[in-house]
């Protein structure tokens, strides 16, 4: 089982050396966000477990409160930012699903310019994403948005959302670099013994 | 509406043949659609759609069964399953080919994935099995069969997403569940019987000698099945005894899982890097194909494309069980080239609109998909369940596959028998109400 730590060589060294800075310092940040994600979830998971054990113990002791009223909420929040952190790593590690049936049978040329096209392709969108999710926060911030629920402002959670979208664009980028210099595009690595699915 | 249509399916092949990410494909696809057919601020709606779906609640059980299920496949689980199991199989002709199908049976219930239930009742058994002298065909082809009911019986992934997706109760999906796994499991056993009775030569005659374990020895046996039993408690006691809903219940399964792995001295500081960094993966792979299914769903509603592929597919009168039929052949078809997520979330905004038309209940739906997912998870060249086994024994997938089959074949007969009586998967969630 390898780590998804700095150790070990980078898989750019064949890079022209500004590039290589550039896709070096994406591969650490694609690691960081991924812990961030980790982290979101460790918050989650507590968060939720918090909410049940006092649900359970107000019933014994009258004074506890009966819930957290934004337990859920958050959580949510906290999901979100789970989801979008973890999907730069999850795409530097090759986890997401995609039909290689073509892919698996083409010449090595023919597969590089596959591979060119879907980095590409996936740059483009993400990176319209990350502008439509700037927008959508900045909006929220103009009028001040709050939850129906709770009054929180919506703002936070939908920068730190925004955020993670933009780091999946930046991995996007990346992999487009690595394609155009022939570099490996996957970084195994950073994998775990996990139970996809 | 025939552009339309043409423009999405066209769009939807030429990026997945190309081998762009499912999600990215899905996402595009509904993207180029808004852009070309309606006039609209098509980053606004983009970011509302992904704001919402990112974030919505029902979904939170997902992440956590995920933890569950990353936790779990670190514990000692799969040598205790063993053990507590082997002495009642014993039982049965068949012997401990049984602890394949029991044992899927009772992770099932703690897990709400069928890859982790193949994973973790497969390390222990497939070698303990081959080393016994059982027969490798049957050893490996009981467990890919067995290891699809993690998805059938609650908790269940995708059970989730499909709630979430198809606006449908996730508890009652889950009830729903419940009969028709096990009467899965039982056609599995059944078959497992009637296959070495006639073929005896597939179990060693040396196995015989369980049948004559003490009865002390088998209740004694049962203490190890204590952890499961426990996370059990954990997952579904709390969810039916009305404390908690399917995502208190599974922070509830998180901490019983976390107090399993230390009681068994696996909480490492290693596993748990290993935890959180393989939860993320996964929920991050999961989370990209529902955000394209989100936002093609909505842009496809949005153009009416649902109501009329449903309206023309309707036109065509076909009784129910016969729109059945096409779907199970459409689904087999399908998910030889997609893994079981991504076949649900592609087809679902399609497909309910057409179901609920005929009047099928959103409910045994949930339960039919959940049924031909699984056969999708064991049909070559993509099955997830397939390569879980390949990973644990380095055969081919073609052979895999093939000794798999009987298994696929008692489902699809399975699957025909629930849409002949769908009281099969109703009458209990009706029963409990709610």
């Amino acid at each position: 089982m390898i780590h998804p730590s700095p150790a070990g060589e980078s898989l750019n060294a064949k890079a022209p050396a500004p590039v290589r800075i550039v896709l070096d310092a994406l591969d650490r940040l694609s690691r960081l966000d991924g812990w961030l994600g980790a982290l979101c979830l460790v918050l989650l998971t507590s968060l939720m477990l918090t909410e049940v054990v006092l649900r359970a113990a107000s019933n014994v002791i009258p004074w506890i409160p009966h819930s957290i009223p934004v337990a859920w909420e958050w959580s949510s929040y906290l999901m979100a930012a789970t989801f979008t952190f973890g999907a730069a790593m999850t795409l530097r590690a090759g986890g997401h699903i995609r039909v290689t049936l073509l892919l698996a049978r083409a010449s090595p040329g023919s597969k590089r310019l596959l591979e060119l096209f879907a980095a590409l392709v996936g740059f483009v969108f993400t990176a319209f994403l990350a502008y439509a999710m700037v927008r959508f926060t900045m909006t929220s911030i103009e009028r001040g948005q709050t939850s129906i629920s709770s009054g929180t402002p919506l703002w936070p959670p939908q920068a730190v959302v925004t955020f993670g979208i933009f780091l999946l664009a930046s991995q996007f980028l990346a992999r487009l670099l690595q394609a155009i210099y022939g570099l490996p595009l996957e970084d195994p690595r950073m994998r775990v013994g996990n139970v996809a699915e | 509406m025939l552009t339309v249509v043409t423009t999405m399916f066209a769009t939807l092949f030429g990026l997945l043949a190309g081998g762009v990410w499912i999600g990215i494909t899905l996402a595009i696809t509904g993207t180029i659609l808004l852009a070309l057919f309606r006039n609209i601020p098509l980053d606004k709606l983009l970011a509302q759609y992904t704001w919402n779906i990112l974030t919505t609640q029902e979904l939170l059980a997902l992440p956590l069964f995920i933890v569950m299920g990353e936790l779990l496949f670190r514990t000692r689980l799969s040598q205790a399953l063993f053990t507590g199991l082997a002495p009642w199989a014993g039982l049965l002709p068949g012997r401990l080919l049984h602890v394949n199908v029991l044992g899927c049976s009772i992770f099932a219930a703690i897990s709400g994935s069928s890859a982790a239930t193949t994973q973790v009742v497969g390390r222990m058994a497939l070698s303990e099995l081959t080393r016994r002298g059982y027969s490798k065909d049957i050893a490996i082809g009981s467990l890919a069969g067995a290891g699809t009911l993690g998805f059938l019986i609650p908790p269940s992934n995708i059970m989730i997403i499909y709630g979430v997706l198809g606006d449908v109760s996730i508890l009652k999906l889950f009830t729903a569940g419940f009969i028709p796994g096990m009467l899965l499991a039982l056609s599995f056993m059944a078959w497992i019987m009637i296959h070495t009775t006639l073929k005896p030569a597939l179990v060693p005659p040396s196995e015989q000698a369980l049948a004559q374990v003490s009865w002390k020895d088998r209740f004694l046996a049962l203490k190890d099945l204590a952890p499961a039993m426990f996370l059990i408690v954990c997952v579904l006691g709390s969810m039916y005894l009305g404390f908690a809903t399917p995502s208190e219940a599974a922070a509830v399964g998180v901490l019983g899982a976390i107090i399993v792995t230390a009681v068994q001295g696996s909480l490492t500081q290693q596993a748990m890097r290993d935890v959180a960094i393989g939860s993320v993966l996964t929920c991050s792979m999961i989370a990209m194909i529902l955000l394209g299914a989100a936002i093609l769903g909505n842009a496809a509603a949005f153009l009416g494309i649902p109501k009329a592929i449903a309206d023309w597919v309707l036109s065509f009168n076909l009784s129910p069980f016969w729109l059945m039929m096409a779907l199970i052949v459409f689904y087999i078809i399908l998910g030889c080239f997609l893994d079981g997520f991504s076949m649900i979330v592609m087809t679902l905004p399609i497909v309910l609109p057409i179901v609920k038309g005929a009047g099928f209940d959103p409910i045994w739906f949930g339960i039919f998909l959940v049924l031909v997912v699984e056969m999708a998870q064991i049909t070559p060249p993509v099955g997830f369940n397939l390569f879980v086994i390949q990973g644990l024994t380095d055969d081919s997938l073609g052979y895999i596959a093939k000794v798999t089959l009987p298994y696929l074949i008692i489902m699809i007969l399975f699957t025909m028998m629930i849409v002949a009586f769908p009281d099969i998967v109703l009458w209990l969630p009706r029963v409990l109400g709610g």
